[in-house]
């Protein structure tokens, strides 16, 4: 049984059988603390990675089959197309896409995250915090999931299953593990050296009562959000709670025209980001 | 008689059916006409900025995807039929009982009856 004492060793471990989590992710967050990081070296870093590379060509001859343009070859020419910031994206989820899909139920995984992550940024948006790290901050808010997983898959099979109907998940993981998926992923969030912000938005994303950080009350929030808006569609999708102090810290106002656009943004952008490439 | 009747729930949104349709920046079009406004902007500069009722040419969607816009609403210009939106609205009124439960606190109603007024996606 995993406990606040003996936590971090045994997170430690499991993180070696984890797959490798991806150094270009880490690269990223590095990047996002400069400022003026051009297209270039992001583009650069990109280069070395064939499935990225591929992806932003795939991205950029979109677009230019779109306009009955023929197909690039070269990835710094398609990310000066797409942009830094789809480029970032592409960087994130498909580094973390690598990093569950080798798991059992990885691609819910995966595009629940994804739903997150987009759902994060368009609140980051709203609320005038930081995008880049709203999306990445949802893309790894279970990855605690992987590691209970990893340590026993079907017992975590039949907590998750088991969770459904009542939605008492963080309980059932305790009782079985002794600790939930949220504390196992902040404590990988710690051993990878994420920021503190990170840590903490994946510590109390379930938390229904306190607000630690924006990004904890984005993250909280967008958890809700994709659920209510049925992303990916799920039985297991239910929202019993909503932490309030999260809408408050956001100023959010569920009634307002601009909640609405931000439903519609996030259905939109995750039925394009969840297509296969 | 219809000045008989309430004022709607939602006046932001009096016909959700003919409300705009979003579309990724990457899957833009010429010709379509944007809905809403669009504006961008870095290191605290505005780097563009259309009105709503701009009609987007091929030059102004490679803009927005570099300048990192998702996605952006356009007009609806084929909206669903009456009868195709009353089915999907029926369904997603159903799903999201599903989801919200028969018990629910008072800030889940809120956004549940935000979602219900927004109804399903038009496009």
């Amino acid at each position: 049984m995993l406990n606040s004492a003996n936590l971090a060793q045994e997170v430690a471990k499991m993180a070696k059988k984890l797959p490798a989590f991806p150094t270009i992710v880490i690269q990223l967050l590095d990047m996002l603390r400069d400022e003026s990081a051009s297209l270039e070296v992001l583009a650069r870093m990109a280069r070395n990675d064939p499935i990225i590379s591929a992806n932003i060509l795939a991205q950029a001859n979109h677009v230019r089959r779109i306009h009955a343009q023929s197909d690039l070859t070269d990835s710094f020419v398609a990310a000066s197309i797409i942009g830094v910031n789809r480029v970032r994206r592409i960087v994130v989820s498909t580094g973390m896409n690598r990093f569950v899909s080798s798991v059992p139920g990885g691609l819910f995984l995966f595009q629940h995250s994804l739903a997150v992550a987009i759902a994060a940024q368009e609140l980051a948006a709203l609320s005038g915090e930081s995008q880049d790290l709203a999306y990445i901050a949802g893309m790894l808010h279970d990855v605690g999931q992987l590691g209970l997983n990893m340590l026993d898959e079907r017992a975590f099979e039949k907590v998750y299953m088991d969770s459904i109907a009542d939605g008492r998940l963080l309980l059932r993981e305790a009782e079985v593990f002794g600790v939930d998926h949220c504390a196992v992923g902040a404590q990988l969030a710690r051993y990878w050296n994420l920021p503190e912000e990170i840590y903490s938005a994946i510590l109390n994303h379930h938390d229904e009562e306190t607000v630690t950080c924006p990004l904890q009350a984005a993250i909280c929030l967008s958890e809700t959000i994709v659920r209510a808006l049925d992303l990916p569609a799920s039985p297991k999708n239910r929202v019993t709670l909503i932490n309030q102090h999260a809408v408050t810290e956001l100023g959010l106002d569920w009634s307002d025209p601009d909640m609405a656009d931000v439903f519609d943004r996030c259905v939109t952008r995750f039925r394009l980001a969840s297509q296969p490439q | 008689m219809e000045f008989d009747q309430p004022e709607p729930a939602a006046p932001f949104m009096p016909e959700t059916r003919l409300r705009p349709c979003w579309v990724s920046t990457m899957a833009l079009k010429p010709d379509m006409v944007l809905a809403k406004s669009v504006s961008a902007a870095s290191g605290g500069y505005a780097t563009m900025s259309l009105p709503a009722g701009a009609t987007l040419a091929e030059e102004t969607i490679g803009q927005m995807i570099v300048k990192g816009i998702e996605c952006v609403a356009v007009l609806n210009t084929e909206p669903m039929s009456e009868a195709d939106y009353a089915l999907a609205t029926q369904s997603y009124e159903a799903r999201l009982g599903q989801i919200f439960g028969p018990e629910r606190t008072e800030h889940c109603q809120a956004l549940l009856d935000a979602l219900l007024r927004r109804g399903p996606m038009p496009c």
